[in-house]
């Protein structure tokens, strides 16, 4: 077979958690669900950034984890989505469309991006 | 659910959420549920309050008083834009027949747009009001908006240009006027400004001939041609007003024509002026180096590159600190209003059509801000020519983005969409963050969208 096919055949290389050069972080929600998702976009949040590269006052720059005691996983997911939307059209050079919010979360989803500063 | 809530004096703190821009603190008038129109308003002020504070009323997004307005001026205060002046057409029916009059916006009071909230606030201004002026120029230091030239038409002072420059004091919200020494600047206006280390610049403008040329020998003039505008004259001053004084700096380089309806915008120590007109309408582009005082033309590196179409009454913001800048609209050499906006890119210097919105509105003679973050904002303007017997006022805002807005604001917007559902929630919300969605659920009317 050629290159390319063998190529195609490999599975997927992802970065992983640990470490401080990880590509990814797990944010954590009350209700214990893991999200995993890319430290880039996961730093769109202003307190997210500080605590992964704060000055050793968080234990979270160690494990790549952050906990969100006050944010349930039907907010956390909105705003897991939301980092991923700011970082796909930042610097967009075409018109930005609308990022859908479900009414009944719209108030829990406020309070989360209060707190994450984003 | 009817119920009424009556906040008192309530202090409507802006230092709100985890962000610092703080702009002091309003007392405004009492907070209450309407209950016949079921919405939440402040009680209604129509003239200030005894104890003579401000007063601050949360408008319409959709007023026209927001929008129907050329020749006005708009500066960003901290999370603010402070807009204020400018004129409309007041069609009057008298005697049978119709008349239009400009119907300049009153001088003792701002508009004020808060960009992460979206919301507009009238406020009325204290103290020695300018004139009711359009073509007018600001500019921001500190705390203090300095407002320098215009025009006027008022029944009883007569129709002039005006060479006087007044303060708006942005924490008390007072007017006062400015006395300066040394040579001031021509009486003119459609002309442009910045501010930089603490002084204010204006460069261009039209106005009447000087009755004193002897002061202004280094100032370029060229007349109208126009059969009833011989008196009247395009210049090219370059002044700053610096410690209560009039300075006139000396430039090098490559000078620009006189003009008018020109656009500028500032980048860290570089001015950067676009176009205008001088008889015709120009698409030229100068940078002026502030701490060299040099004039630089500035071409694209590319000959063959597309430019924008030479045009008046556009506009030039800033969109970063790298000196990317925005030009919007405007109006061009066959008099026709224009809708193209255009970044200037520094690195590649050049000039590309920006596709931040798919169909952008035609706006000229508008003023434009930087917003929040990656936004910036048009407000007011024409729609349409202005040569027309009844022209097209804007509707609304404009906002041209390439990141897209906050979450905190996103949210914002469906609760605002959904008011019958949000508001009674909102007691259950921690203030202050309380007090950004009362703002912004009590401004009646929709988020301003063209």
């Amino acid at each position: 077979m050629s290159e390319g096919a063998e190529k195609m055949d490999e599975d997927p290389q992802y970065g992983g958690c640990e470490g401080p050069d990880a590509t990814y972080v797990k944010l954590r929600s009350s209700d214990n669900h893991e999200f995993i998702v890319k430290r880039e976009h996961a730093l769109t949040s202003g307190t997210i950034r500080n605590m992964l590269s704060g000055p050793g006052q968080f234990k979270e720059n160690e494990t790549n984890e952050v906990t969100f005691k006050e944010i349930p996983s039907h907010v956390l997911q909105m705003v897991c989505m939301y980092f991923t939307y700011k970082v796909r059209y930042t610097n967009s050079s075409t018109e930005i469309p609308d990022f859908q919010i479900d009414p009944k979360v719209a108030l829990e989803l406020l309070m989360a991006a209060n707190f994450l500063y984003c | 659910m009817s119920y009424r809530v009556v906040t008192g004096l309530c202090y409507f703190n802006f230092n709100l959420c985890c962000h610092q821009h703080c702009i002091g603190v309003w007392r405004c008038s009492t907070m209450e549920h309407d209950e016949e129109r079921q919405r939440w308003m402040f009680a209604e002020h129509d003239e200030r309050c005894e104890n003579g504070e401000n007063c601050v009323e949360p408008m319409n997004a959709k007023s026209p008083k927001l929008h129907r307005r050329v020749g006005h001026v708009a500066v960003k205060y901290k999370n603010f834009v402070v807009v204020w002046g400018g004129y409309e057409d007041d069609e009057q029916y008298d005697n049978n027949a119709y008349t239009r009059e400009p119907y300049y916006h009153p001088a003792d009071e701002v508009m004020l747009y808060d960009c992460e909230y979206e919301v507009w606030h009238g406020v009325r201004i204290h103290g020695d009001p300018p004139p009711r002026l359009c073509g007018a120029t600001a500019g921001v230091i500190g705390d203090r908006m300095l407002l320098f030239g215009g025009f006027m038409e008022d029944r009883q002072l007569g129709t002039s240009n005006v060479r006087t420059v007044y303060e708006l004091d942005l924490n008390k919200m007072a007017w006062k006027q400015i006395w300066a020494d040394g040579v001031p600047p021509l009486a003119c206006d459609k002309l442009v400004s910045w501010c930089y280390e603490g002084k204010f610049y204006l460069f261009g403008g039209f106005g009447p001939w000087p009755d004193d040329p002897g002061y202004y020998r280094d100032v370029r003039l060229a007349a109208h041609p126009g059969a009833m505008r011989e008196d009247r004259c395009w210049n090219d001053q370059l002044v700053r007003l610096a410690d209560g004084r009039w300075e006139w700096p000396e430039t090098r380089g490559d000078r620009p024509t006189p003009r008018a309806a020109h656009a500028a915008a500032l980048v860290g120590s570089r001015a950067y002026i676009f176009g205008g007109r001088l008889g015709n309408r120009l698409n030229d582009f100068y940078c002026l180096d502030l701490e060299t005082m040099v004039w630089t033309k500035l071409e694209p590196s590319d000959p063959a590159a597309p430019v924008p179409a030479a045009r008046s009454w556009h506009s030039l913001t800033a969109l970063d600190d790298h000196g990317r800048l925005l030009l919007y609209g405007g109006f061009d050499a066959l008099s026709q209003p224009l809708a193209d906006p255009w970044i200037w890119s520094p690195s590649g210097q050049r000039w590309s059509p920006c596709t931040w919105l798919s169909e952008p509105p035609i706006r000229m003679w508008h003023a434009a801000t930087p917003g929040e973050a990656g936004e910036v904002v048009l407000f007011g303007g024409l729609a349409s020519s202005v040569l027309l017997d009844q022209p097209t006022y804007a509707s609304g805002s404009v906002f041209l983005r390439e990141t897209p807005k906050s979450l905190i604001r996103l949210c914002l917007d469906v609760l605002d969409a959904n008011r019958e559902t949000s508001v009674p929630l909102v007691w259950f919300t921690p203030s202050p963050l309380a007090d950004g969605i009362i703002a912004r659920l009590t401004a009646c009317g929709s988020k301003p969208v063209v």
